[in-house]
């Protein structure tokens, strides 16, 4: 859950904040829930996301999320991190929708049903979305395209 | 069925870059990518930044977890919490029976505007149960035109309270007017056609008040939440009535 705040908020203490959100939501809300949490949590959990987002949208001059300085939690001289650095910058230029499905399948490891579950969308959305998902990410990575503009528009061509 | 493979399509070529293929379609795939080597190196590719990804946020995984997200203590202060408000409600009961139970029973303050509420909960209850054709505006099955009316009214987030498994079910709600803010009805059934409605009105007033107000049959519980009075009103008994106030409070808390 933390890594998925993090990739949202590309910020410590507000993916911190996100999560214990979403933890004390959880636990109020215990006894409603079946056995599996995660989709649930994770939906949860966008869901603050989503409408911190909009909350900063109505307030504009309100600072922007972002602190890239330092990384996540390693010293910014090492290679590494500043390669994982330039690897979330770029994947910052992806729309919210395509980087969640991104994170749920990927990173997160959620099956297709469970990250349908998470995002209220259908399998098969999910499907074609992290298909174009992961086409824009390759794509902003090998330089394709320019950074900031994360358009959705970048389809893998339909092999029938 | 049909004896010959699916065409490979989209979702076959996601599943394959997520490696979650079934065995007997991996190796129709795995053919079709093998005579489409652009495909499959920008497949590879993908594959490739998923691990990348993965790995550029390894250091979030690692980094140690602050105190204030450990589980065990919002645990203990969400139970805290219940088991304060667990500890009131017990205590009016008491007081309810120690009592005999007529009029106003209070724990904390007795502030004028609450004993207003309640009167206005116990008169709603009142007029509208009896009605047989129209005991509520808008109907349960229009639940989501229910929440967002309410809510619009009363300028918060109202969701009528589950009371299913108490054996409650939502009838639907009504906007009353008061002396202030408008409040909403929300009315409930049984299966032998008792009602009960929980009352619902904005106002200033912080929580730690709790009162009992019978007269006859019908009682009323009411209780302050931050800046929101609650009441739950019927002839069901007061260990009916409390524990539905239990369940009511319970869901708005998870509502905030």
């Amino acid at each position: 859950m933390r890594r998925y705040a993090y990739a949202l908020t590309r910020n410590h203490a507000s993916a911190d904040d996100l999560v214990q959100d979403t933890l004390e939501r959880a636990l109020t809300r215990w006894t409603l829930r079946g056995a599996d949490l995660r989709p649930w949590l994770f939906a949860v959990l966008r869901n603050l996301f989503l409408d911190g987002a909009r909350a900063r949208q109505r307030r504009p001059g309100h600072k922007p999320l972002d602190d890239r300085h330092p990384g996540p939690g390693r010293p910014p001289e090492q290679d590494g991190a500043m390669l994982g650095r330039d690897m979330l910058d770029s994947f910052a230029g992806l729309s919210e929708e395509h980087r969640s499905v991104l994170l749920l399948v990927a990173v997160e490891g959620l099956s297709y049903a469970a990250a349908a579950q998470a995002l209220g969308v259908p399998t098969g959305t999910v499907m074609s979305r992290l298909s174009r998902a992961r086409e824009q990410f390759r794509r902003l990575l090998d330089g394709e395209v320019a950074r900031p503009h994360g358009g959705d528009r970048s389809t893998l061509r339909r092999v029938k | 069925m049909n004896d010959l493979p699916l065409p490979i399509g989209e979702d076959d070529l996601t599943a394959w870059v997520d490696r979650r293929l079934e065995t007997a379609r991996l190796g129709e795939v795995q053919r079709y990518l093998d005579a489409h080597p652009e495909l499959a190196a920008r497949l590879m590719r993908q594959r490739e930044t998923d691990a990348a990804l993965t790995e550029a946020l390894r250091p979030v995984v690692e980094a140690p977890i602050p105190a204030r997200l450990r589980v065990a203590p919002m645990q203990a202060a969400a139970r805290r919490r219940r088991t304060i408000w667990l500890g009131r409600v017990a205590a009016v009961a008491l007081l309810c029976a120690a009592s005999g139970a007529a009029g106003w029973v209070s724990r904390g303050s007795t502030a004028a505007p609450l004993q207003s509420a309640a009167r206005n909960a116990r008169e709603a209850f009142l007029t509208y149960t009896p009605e047989i054709r129209h005991p509520v505006e808008v109907r349960a099955e229009q639940g989501e035109h229910l929440a967002q009316w309410l809510s619009a009214r009363l300028g918060r987030a109202i969701r009528p309270p589950d009371l299913s498994a108490l054996g409650w079910r939502l009838m639907g709600g009504r906007l009353l007017a008061t002396a202030g803010t408008p409040a909403a009805l929300l009315m409930y059934d049984d299966d032998r056609g008792t009602r009960l409605t929980v009352y619902v009105q904005p106002m200033g007033v912080d929580g730690e008040e709790f009162h009992l107000l019978q007269q006859g049959e019908v009682a009323t519980v009411l209780w302050a939440e931050p800046r929101l009075a609650l009441a739950v009103t019927g002839r069901a008994g007061r260990t009916a009535l409390l524990r539905v106030a239990e369940r009511v409070r319970a869901e708005m808390l998870a509502m905030e």
